[in-house]
């Protein structure tokens, strides 16, 4: 330690390191740094020892699986005891807020190719808010479509869409019918007699 | 410490003339090679130009997507990877390389170990950058983000890292005469041995055009000679080349960067480091855990939860080894603040380390699983890299050159006013662009979580997510095109800076003595407490050792982290219904990746509920074992694709929306892709995209045979371009060649298999008309 320095205007001490003229003084490693340092570590063992070793401890898909039953249990509630056709569809159409959910479902899944309001888009899939229907005679002719969907352009929904979800988004589409978009797109099929009888 | 070699001390008085050089008794003359120094960092200042440029285009073309111009080569997807890969090999690159052969040299008291070496490293690596240019806007690309260039470049960039830069920089460290190693040099050490290493596995690959030569003894088409398939799929490709991109950050874009700032901060400062015992702590620390954060880059992916876990506590415990190098460079300047307000030098490097400090606090939250819920796929990925390329890479850069140009040059700094105006300019552009991208990303973020009161989602088209963007994209545009007219005006003070050299550069002589053999005894005993530091005394004395060393500290992340993926088979449970693509939607595959689609796309459904709620069944492992290269993606500015082929299979809607995407989507900012509906696919080639496949053990059959696969590619090509027709489309004889079709059926099949009740089993069609099993029209 006997160098010859100039003498820094910080009072530390030098450790006499001389690098092309770049000095380096003798300073501790602040102990804050230290501190929050060894918390990170304690916090990294914790950590990883609770979410594997500990058996409170759900992975993410389990709590997936916990987030989806409650989320079903929220939207769908008795709606989940019934079985999926005519009965329950007449059930959901005259039920404002099942409806919009039927909404939701069609702008998540079905706008895509039968546009905003079931307008349709040609070649695509057909306009839904007319009395026509292509391959539809009866409310089961559309939950069928939806289970395994018909020719080229509409898929199956089943990997899609529980049952619940499929008897929503029928009664959205049945309460489509007759509301006869501005925009639609040019009839496709027969005209067919009303879903529910004297509808 | 006693020095007893202290050449310094010996420097004689300055000679009549410092050029010529004299006779000096135990001391050797020698000349630093400035020139090499003068090249890299013309280069660096160019390419960073050209880097913020195409950076700028790209920003636009999200805003306002006309500007994509309806050309392939111009368009996102292909020029993203163009930015990135410019910003960081090209800009930092060259950046990188003239901050360490100048201060190499002075640190080790040595010419660089040979000039040539020197020369080939910089032609090498630029001419490297230039193929980068003439294959990425192609469509040439591995499709893995930062490793896209193709593996004759991939070659290259080996030959001119290992070759002629790290062997030029270890030998310059052998044959230096100054006793120790400086920190600046440690972290120069680390960076060349592990980039060395990253790059090597992270592109390991089967040319595709290889396998077709040896197969049919033709030359293939240029798009197949420069074609590869990696080693690894699916998810352990993923590992690997996210253990690869973090670590590029890592070791390309900080720890270079970091010997920079221990040589050119106290430089400029005219201070002591504040403090080696942090040098030598956090240096170790940082390249100990920094290799083992990678998987926090999947978070919540099909990557098994060890993995995601590891990643996530290693860059929590990386906090402190990263901000080391903050306090070690702010607490540098104590007693110099005064200068800051006068020196742009000094002042780039504040705001530079400070954005350091910002980025390495904030890495480490993202990396929280929780958080990186809300981030991963958003705009705030994009704003946490801006603030650390244009901050600290960008203004440690910029501050470095505006030190090193006058010296270079051998005269005054053109304007310092200009410099400090290029400073101001480029912290509004920064502030502008970080900000509105932080709120772009969480905006996003927020929405596609949202529920309404019924459940359901409260967004439930991604484009409403998109469109709120525009606004804050428009605020990106400035602040980049702020950040961009400051690099101009560095250009402009450089260039006249430039004009006022001497005639001739005076080659100053140096004079050193050469190193002694060490005597150990001689050396201070170490006093048994690790913080006296005596033994990395002895370390920094034994340049090889230190490079072993460093090699061993970031070896033992990499294998920990790495290899259980691929030795344990329960990571990546199978699945029955999973087989390898048809021919034809591995040829569709291969344009999807050349388009860039994954720079917008992901595929990857996280085990989130929004996400299942969105976008379908969460991606498993077993879905991806034949995908060569993992396309999970890191952002969604599109939806993302993971299961297109269940939600979405319709062909003809794919047709018309490749054709506009806005007439099917409104407000959409994907551009156009015309080109695909009439640039033909090359059927003949796809035999070897499937034997190379086969060589990696994708189960194809017979379709090895002969060209089966070449025939079971036409008829499948066939079936979508008759749905198309029979939808309303073109006529399927006019469109069955064309690379829509190859890509629809890609599209077709994402995410189905994990539906089917049995595997696909590819049967070899018929010579001609062969069977159709296609439904009747409806």
């Amino acid at each position: 330690m006997a160098e010859q320095k100039p003498v820094p205007p910080v009072e530390d001490d030098l450790t006499g390191h001389n690098y092309d003229g770049i000095q380096e003084y003798d300073n501790p490693t602040p102990s804050w740094w230290h501190v929050i340092f060894l918390l990170t570590i304690i916090f990294a063992v914790l950590y990883t020892f609770m979410m594997h070793f500990s058996p409170l401890t759900r992975t993410p898909h389990q709590r997936l699986a916990a987030v989806q039953s409650r989320m079903l249990e929220r939207q769908f509630g008795e709606l989940r005891t019934m079985e999926l056709g005519e009965e329950m569809v007449a059930a959901i159409v005259v039920n404002e807020p099942w409806i919009a959910m039927g909404a939701a479902i069609f702008e998540e899944r079905c706008v895509l190719c039968h546009a905003q309001g079931g307008r349709g888009m040609a070649g695509l899939g057909p306009n839904l808010t007319n009395d026509v229907y292509k391959n539809v005679t009866s409310v089961n002719d559309i939950i069928a479509i939806l289970k395994d969907g018909i020719g080229v352009a509409m898929p199956s929904q089943r990997a899609n869409l529980n049952d619940t979800e499929m008897a929503l988004v029928t009664a959205f589409v049945v309460s489509l019918r007759g509301t006869n978009h501005p925009d639609g797109i040019g009839p496709e099929g027969v005209e067919i007699p009303p879903f529910f009888g004297n509808d | 410490m006693s020095e007893p070699n202290r050449p310094d001390a010996a420097r004689p008085a300055v000679p009549p003339d410092p050029a010529t050089p004299v006779s000096r008794p135990g001391l050797e003359a020698f000349r630093y090679d400035d020139a090499i120094v003068r090249m890299f960092a013309w280069a660096t200042v160019i390419w960073g130009i050209v880097a913020f440029l195409v950076g700028l285009i790209i920003a636009v073309q999200l805003a306002f997507p006309a500007a994509n111009l309806g050309l392939p080569w111009t368009s996102f997807g292909r020029l993203r990877p163009l930015h990135t890969n410019a910003a960081i090999f090209a800009f930092a690159g060259n950046a990188i390389f003239a901050a360490v052969y100048y201060s190499t040299q002075r640190l080790c008291k040595a010419r660089m170990w040979s000039d040539r070496l020197s020369r080939l490293h910089f032609w090498g690596w630029q001419a490297i950058i230039v193929s980068a240019a003439l294959t990425l806007p192609f469509g040439i690309t591995q499709g893995k983000e930062y490793a896209e260039l193709e593996w004759p470049i991939d070659i290259a960039i080996a030959v001119v890292w290992v070759g002629f830069f790290g062997v030029n920089f270890l030998m310059t460290l052998i044959k230096r005469r100054e006793r120790h190693m400086y920190v600046a040099l440690w972290f120069y050490i680390a960076t060349i041995v592990t980039v060395a290493m990253l790059h090597v596995f992270n592109n390991l690959w089967i040319p595709v055009g290889v396998v077709h030569f040896a197969r049919t003894g033709e030359v293939p088409s240029i798009d197949l000679i420069m074609k590869s398939y990696p080693v690894y799929a699916g998810v352990q490709d993923a590992l690997m080349q996210w253990w690869y991109g973090h670590n590029a950050v890592a070791f390309f874009l900080t720890t270079p960067f970091l010997g920079l700032m221990y040589y050119f901060l106290p430089k400029a400062a005219e201070r002591p480091v504040f403090s080696y015992k942090l040098s030598i702590i956090h240096f170790w620390s940082l390249v100990f855990i920094y290799i083992w954060a990678g998987p926090h880059h999947l978070h919540y992916t099909a990557l098994p939860q060890w993995a995601s876990t590891l990643g996530m506590v290693f860059s929590i415990m990386l906090w402190m080894p990263s901000w080391g190098g903050m306090i070690n460079g702010l607490l540098t300047l104590r007693g110099a603040w005064h200068k800051v307000a006068s020196d742009p030098v000094l002042k780039f490097f504040v705001v530079g380390i400070t954005f350091y400090g910002m980025a390495t606090f904030e890495g480490p939250m993202l990396s929280v699983k929780l958080v990186n819920q809300l981030s991963h796929y958003t705009d705030w990925t994009i704003a946490h890299v801006h603030s650390a390329a244009l901050g600290w890479n960008g203004f440690l850069t910029f501050g470095m050159l505006y030190w090193m140009m006058p010296r270079l040059f051998q005269t005054e700094l053109y304007s310092k006013k200009l410099a400090t105006a290029h400073f101001w300019i480029a912290t509004v552009g920064i502030a502008l662009y970080v900000l509105s991208i932080y709120a772009a990303g969480v905006t996003q973020g927020l929405m596609w979580r949202a529920f309404d009161a019924t459940g359901r989602l409260q967004y439930p088209s991604f484009i409403e997510t998109v469109v709120v963007l525009l606004p804050m994209y428009w605020i990106r545009v400035l602040g980049g095109t702020l950040y961009l007219i400051g690099a101009l005006i560095g250009l402009y003070n450089f260039i006249q800076t430039w004009r006022n050299r001497p005639e001739k550069y005076e080659d100053v002589v140096h004079y050193a003595a050469p190193l002694k053999p060490v005597d150990e005894s001689a050396e201070p005993k170490a006093k048994g407490d690790i913080f006296q530091a005596n033994w990395h005394r002895k370390w920094e004395r034994l340049p090889v050792f230190f490079t072993v060393a460093t090699l061993i500290a970031v070896g033992i992340g990499s294998v920990i982290s790495q290899v259980p993926l691929f030795v344990i088979k329960s990571n990546i449970p199978t699945i029955a219904t999973v087989t390898p693509y048809s021919p034809l939607e591995l040829a569709g595959r291969d344009i999807y990746i050349a388009e860039g689609c994954y720079n917008c796309h992901s595929q990857m459904i996280r085990p989130l509920y929004a996400e299942t709620v969105r976008y379908g069944e969460y991606s498993k492992p077993g879905e991806f074992i034949y995908d060569r290269p993992f396309q999970w993606g890191s952002r969604r500015i599109g939806p993302d694709l993971a299961r297109e082929g269940v939600t979405n299979p319709n062909a003809f809607w794919h047709w018309q929306h490749f054709e506009n995407p806005t007439m099917i989507t409104p407000g959409s900012i994907m551009p156009p892709y015309p080109w695909l509906l009439t640039q033909e696919v090359r059927f003949n080639e796809i035999q070897s995209r499937v034997d190379a496949m086969a060589m990696m053990g994708a189960p194809y059959g017979e379709l090895i045979i002969g060209d089966n696969a070449v025939r079971h590619a036409r008829a499948q090509a066939r079936r979508v371009a008759k749905e198309i027709e029979s939808q309303g489309g073109p006529p399927a004889s006019d469109i069955e060649r064309s690379k829509a079709v190859a890509l629809i059926a890609y599209l077709q099949r994402l995410g189905t298999d994990l539906y089917r009740d049995e595997p696909l089993r590819f049967t070899v069609p018929p010579e001609e008309g062969e069977e159709d099993p296609s439904d009747a029209d409806d």
